[in-house]
């Protein structure tokens, strides 16, 4: 999947959470989103995801313009924000079921895939169980292990490494994300965690204050910066100071 | 023991289960304390609804200078309040849950049939007995006792059947009671102890509630006051009752030696309208909610929740392959046709089943489908025709049509619509309790409002006691057919607005929501003023518009608040 943001552009009220944001997304690449908070990084990730209608610029698919209510469009990705959406009175396995379904995906050999992923993130004795009956970490490796079978062209992940999952599954999911890559499937997460923003991804989208600062591979970031490795937490000390020059001016 | 309280009420379903299960006494008990707190319930609720009457009133006596008591559209208007809101008032109240509320259906197929028949005999013979009564009592009053005899014997039976065959043939054509139970429905009753509790929601209660007392008030004041004319009150309460209308025109007509069908057929069609309705209501809940979605209802499932059980065992491989294949078999049952689906509400909140119709819809209309969809149209516009040029005999064909077609195709775009937007939400990760306010605002709107309009517009009658079929011409048409068309749209409107389209946390959602939902207010004030001001006979329409859209614009505002941003 081609993916593409030209000139996008959105607004809550007087904050402007993207101000045209321009970026092209090769299949195959992890992407990580750094911001501080509030930096816009959701609103992108809920833009690609055609949740957010922008206020100006789009997000192309393919060369194409989205179309929010197609289905057939957002069966090409899945967005798991940090707090994943549930049917928590219902089983892992129905809430599966309904993803699988949801995306057509149940085909024949789903069922085998599904109890292996199951098993791989020590859920399956967890499969009868209703949502609401486990942790915060179980479900959202329930939910992620509905996105890993589905295995949608894009990968929209919210604070993925945030969500509770233990090392095991954090793990897991690193080990699955970077098989989906090499699939051509574009992941696109968003984290504050420096470390594993450098060790996971191909490639970095920092966004501060609705301005993308720096979209580029952190191999190349890290050649043309001279602190090498530290590159992203040189970064971000640089955009903090900037910001308090900017409020000592302002004063 | 089963203690009362608010939450309980709430949590009918599972508490009933409960109950029944363990102590049986628990809800007798349960029962007569609820009659009381129901009984006081709707002695404040009337008088609440009497209070607002007053006060508008009042407010009218001051544009009008129309003398408070001395008006007779007080009285006329207090008689359509207590006919309308009332009963159904009473009835949601204290009968609403102890009574209809708990079906106990046999689990057994063959049971579940003689369950079935029996139901359906009884019901047979209630309302012939009931027919029995009022020709025989109304007869006695204005005719002698040979016509009473007459009218009693013919009439009866063939109203009774009228009344009922409607039903039977669209249980015939898309149900089968007793015998349509899925294996996995039957096997549900069976883990549930072999019986299940059916619990009406509120609104079915309201609308089956007034359905019943209105047949039951009406003949029973024609047969106390008998006629209208010469009683301003109880006349003026009567008079829109149409069984009164049925009985004077049967009475007069075979003192006059003919028959003149007119008038008691379109109450046979009117019929049409409700009984499937709200038969089809009873099955959906017993075959969806209460079956398929045990303790669906949130407040049961912390009931249930915190009633202590067994704690599950550990999934292992081959469980968890099984009970995918299950869940997916669930989806594959759903195989029923797609106007039976939507005549009975089979808009279920069995997320996979939508999801079925979603995709079935994404993927084209069917042949049957467009010609459901563009019949639908047709009756519509013929009805519409109908009613303008006052072509009784026209109307009352279009008003089959339309009963039969009309609601189904407007269900059948809920679910387009709703199917759509659940899957493209369910797709880009929105919140679920967003569908499901919609898909309960949708099914609501269309089953309960529209019928509504329809009965009230049928039995609408003007300033000198004659029935107007519709209003012809004038606000009152205006009302009408603006509801007709205004509320689907204004569904949709909501639908689209809540997709995600325009986010009610951004500002053009906020816009949007506030035009149009002044438009929704403020056009039930200004057809409701032009109304009251031209012809008042049309409050009844008018109140129902506004409630309705009332109801509407607070429902758009509870799904707009439901969603939050991915």
């Amino acid at each position: 999947m081609n993916l593409e943001t030209k000139d996008l552009t959105k607004s809550y009220l007087l904050t402007k959470a993207l101000d045209r944001v321009s970026l092209k997304f090769e299949p195959g690449e992890i992407i990580c989103v750094l911001g501080v908070n509030g930096a816009g990084k959701t609103t992108l990730l809920n833009c690609l995801a055609g949740l957010i209608v922008p206020d100006g610029g789009g997000v192309l698919i393919d060369g194409e313009p989205i179309k929010r209510d197609e289905a057939g469009f957002r069966k090409r990705l899945h967005l798991m924000p940090d707090f994943p959406n549930l049917f928590p009175d219902k089983t892992m396995i129905r809430n599966l079921t309904i993803m699988l379904r949801t995306y057509e995906k149940d085909v024949p050999g789903m069922e085998d895939k599904v109890v292996k992923l199951l098993k791989e993130f020590d859920l399956l004795p967890h499969a009868n169980s209703s949502m609401n009956s486990l942790s915060r970490g179980q479900s959202y490796k329930g939910i992620l292990t509905g996105l890993i079978a589905i295995d949608p062209e894009l990968w929209l992940l919210d604070e993925p490494f945030a969500s509770g999952m233990d090392p095991h599954g954090i793990n897991s999911f690193k080990t699955h994300a970077q098989e989906a890559s090499k699939r051509g499937r574009t992941i696109i997460y968003t984290t504050q965690i420096l470390e594993v923003a450098e060790r996971f991804s191909k490639k970095v989208c920092v966004i501060h204050k609705g301005n993308v600062v720096s979209f580029a591979p952190l191999e190349e970031l890290k050649a043309n910066s001279d602190v090498g490795e530290n590159v992203l937490e040189e970064l971000f000390r640089e955009l903090r100071s900037d910001d308090l020059k900017a409020d000592e001016m302002a004063a | 023991m089963v203690a009362y309280s608010k939450e309980f009420e709430t949590t009918l379903t599972g508490a009933w289960d409960d109950a029944l299960r363990t102590s049986p006494t628990a809800v007798s008990e349960y029962r007569r304390k609820r009659f009381f707190h129901c009984l006081i319930r709707s002695v404040l609720w009337t008088s609440v609804i009497l209070g607002i009457y007053l006060l508008g009133w009042a407010l009218y006596e001051t544009q009008t200078q129309v003398g408070f008591h001395d008006s007779k559209e007080f009285y006329r208007f207090g008689s359509y309040l207590i006919v309308f809101f009332i009963p159904v008032i009473v009835h949601w109240a204290v009968f609403g849950s102890t009574h209809l509320g708990y079906l106990r259906v046999p689990h057994d197929a063959s049971a579940l049939r003689r369950f079935s028949l029996t139901r359906f005999y009884k019901c047979l013979l209630w309302i012939t007995g009931f027919w029995l009564w009022v020709f025989a009592l109304r007869g006695s009053l204005y005719a002698n006792w040979e016509w009473s005899l007459i009218t009693s014997v013919v009439a009866a039976p063939v109203m009774a059947l009228a009344t009922i065959f409607p039903s039977v043939v669209l249980f015939g054509l898309f149900g089968r009671w007793g015998r349509s139970k899925l294996p996995m429905q039957r096997a549900l009753l069976q883990s549930k102890g072999g019986y299940e509790a059916i619990h009406l929601s509120r609104w079915q209660n309201i609308v089956l509630g007034g359905w019943l007392l209105l047949f039951v008030l009406g003949p029973l004041s024609v047969m106390l006051f008998g006629d209208f004319d010469s009683h301003l009150w109880l006349g003026l309460f009567l008079d829109l009752f149409p069984s009164n209308h049925i009985v004077t025109v049967w009475s007069h007509s075979l003192q006059e030696g003919k028959f003149v069908f007119d008038r008691a057929l379109r109450y046979v069609f009117a019929l049409f309208v409700f009984i499937p309705f709200w038969l089809g209501r009873i099955r959906h809940k017993l075959r969806y909610d209460d079956l398929l979605q045990p303790g669906s209802n949130p407040e049961a499932q912390k009931l249930v929740v915190d009633t202590p059980h067994a704690p599950e065992a550990p999934a292992d491989e081959e469980s968890v392959r099984l009970a995918m294949s299950q869940e997916y078999s669930k989806c594959g049952a759903w195989r029923r046709g797609f106007v039976g689906q939507t005549l009975y509400g089979g808009l279920g909140v069995a997320e996979l089943r939508l999801i079925d119709s979603a995709r079935k819809l994404e993927k084209g209309l069917t042949g049957a489908q467009r010609f459901w969809l563009t019949f639908g149209w047709g009756a519509l516009v013929l009805y519409l025709m109908a009613i303008q040029f006052y072509a009784l005999q026209f109307a009352i064909v279009a008003t089959t049509m339309l009963a039969l077609v009309f609601l189904p195709m407007v269900h059948c775009c809920k679910i387009a619509a709703l199917g759509r937007h659940f899957r493209t939400g369910l797709l880009a990760g929105s919140r679920t309790p967003l569908t499901k306010a919609a898909v309960n605002s949708g099914y609501r709107m269309c089953l309960v409002l529209l019928p509504a309009y329809l009965f009230v517009g049928m039995f609408m009658v003007n300033a000198k006691g004659e029935v107007l079929w519709f209003p012809v011409v004038g606000p009152g048409s205006l009302a009408f057919i603006a509801a007709m068309i205004l509320m689907p749209m204004g569904s949709a409107i909501c639908l689209w607005l809540t997709s995600g389209y325009a986010h009610p946390y951004s500002l053009r959602g906020w816009a949007w929501i506030l035009a149009l939902g002044g438009f929704w207010v403020l056009a039930p004030v200004l057809v409701g003023y032009h109304t009251l001001r031209v012809d008042p006979n049309l409050f009844p329409i008018f109140l129902l518009f506004a409630v309705g859209i009332g109801a509407r614009f607070w429902n758009w505002i509870g799904i707009g608040l439901l969603q939050r941003p991915g």
